[in-house]
């Protein structure tokens, strides 16, 4: 990455402005034009370095509830679950770990029985289980700034 | 929240466009001015609703391959200490307490984030040392099976 968009990431990670002109604001900061950081996103978006800008959200004053949630599955059935998984939309994270419990994974619902409802369906359709579900008692922090001590060039 | 502001925020699930002025675009399809859309965003921001906006950013692609999930064993008395401290580091992205499970007798939860596995780990061993707590387990990703970003909707919409 060059320079100006590991500067251009970390400010914006920081700080986008709640502007009418976000990009010319962060373009005074770091000392370019609008121009050069409307491009510089679009380059990391066409990489793939950037996802999307977007908004990062609070599930709970949404109405939601989340949890992460492990089950143990034979590494020969790890694809056959995982595709499960993936059907599923409530279920938007989930990673392969090495541990007896090796499939590690997020749900986000409307409420708790739903999401119960839901553990408890992955349960039957893959005669696997019991699925540890393990809701966050208390959050010390979610916040995921990364910098250039974290980036490689 | 009202209608309106589950229509900015379903609008702004989408992706802030790239132009010289995106709130403008956003508020058209919403069918709002440029201000009211900026003033709501500012009030679901100061609400806590809007946590922040900001690039989604993919780790490995921007150079970050040292992602870790840490789970520690630490004492009911000790939770809000160690939790602070950890979250205190610039390195560790999330940090929650959560129940200890059969074969799982850890209490918090953490994500570290570095520029490649040695340094997590070394990140992880100066953590454990800070923190004295040397029953931990690192459980490092082995493979990505499923990343999506949750889609969150009006529930007048259900």
């Amino acid at each position: 990455m060059t320079d100006l968009a590991v500067r251009l990431l970390e400010l914006a990670q920081e700080d986008f402005p709640l502007d009418e002109r976000p990009f010319l604001r962060l373009a005074e900061r770091l000392g370019v034009t609008e121009a050069d950081v409307i491009g510089t996103f679009a380059d990391l978006q066409r990489q793939g370095a950037v996802r999307e800008l977007s908004a990062f959200f609070d599930p709970a004053k949404l109405g939601y509830v989340s949890t992460l949630a492990c089950m143990t599955v034979p590494a020969e059935r790890v694809d056959e679950v995982a595709a499960v998984l993936s059907d599923i939309p409530e279920v938007t994270h989930n990673y392969l770990r090495d541990h007896v419990y090796n499939i590690w994974f997020t749900v986000i619902a409307r409420s708790l029985d739903e999401i119960r409802g839901i553990i408890r369906c992955i349960e039957q359709r893959t005669g696997l289980g019991p699925i540890r579900d393990l809701p966050a008692k208390k959050v010390f922090k979610i916040r995921v700034l990364l910098g250039r001590d974290e980036m490689a060039s | 929240m009202d209608e309106t502001d589950w229509a900015v925020i379903e609008r702004l699930q989408a992706g802030v466009p790239l132009c010289e002025r995106p709130f403008a675009e956003m508020a058209a399809s919403v069918g709002i001015s440029e201000s009211d859309f900026i003033e709501r965003v500012r009030r679901l921001r100061d609400e806590g609703v809007v946590r922040r906006l900001g690039p989604r950013l993919r780790h490995h692609k921007v150079g970050v391959h040292g992602n870790i999930m840490v789970v520690w064993a630490v004492a009911d008395e000790r939770l809000e200490e160690v939790g602070n401290l950890f979250a205190g580091a610039r390195c560790v992205s999330h940090c929650y307490v959560r129940p200890p499970a059969d074969g799982l007798p850890y209490t918090l939860y953490t994500m570290v984030h570095a520029r490649d596995m040695d340094q997590a780990r070394q990140i992880v061993l100066d953590l454990s040392r800070k923190a004295g707590i040397s029953d931990y387990r690192l459980l490092p990703t082995v493979r990505e099976l499923k990343k999506s970003t949750p889609t969150y909707c009006s529930p007048a919409g259900d």
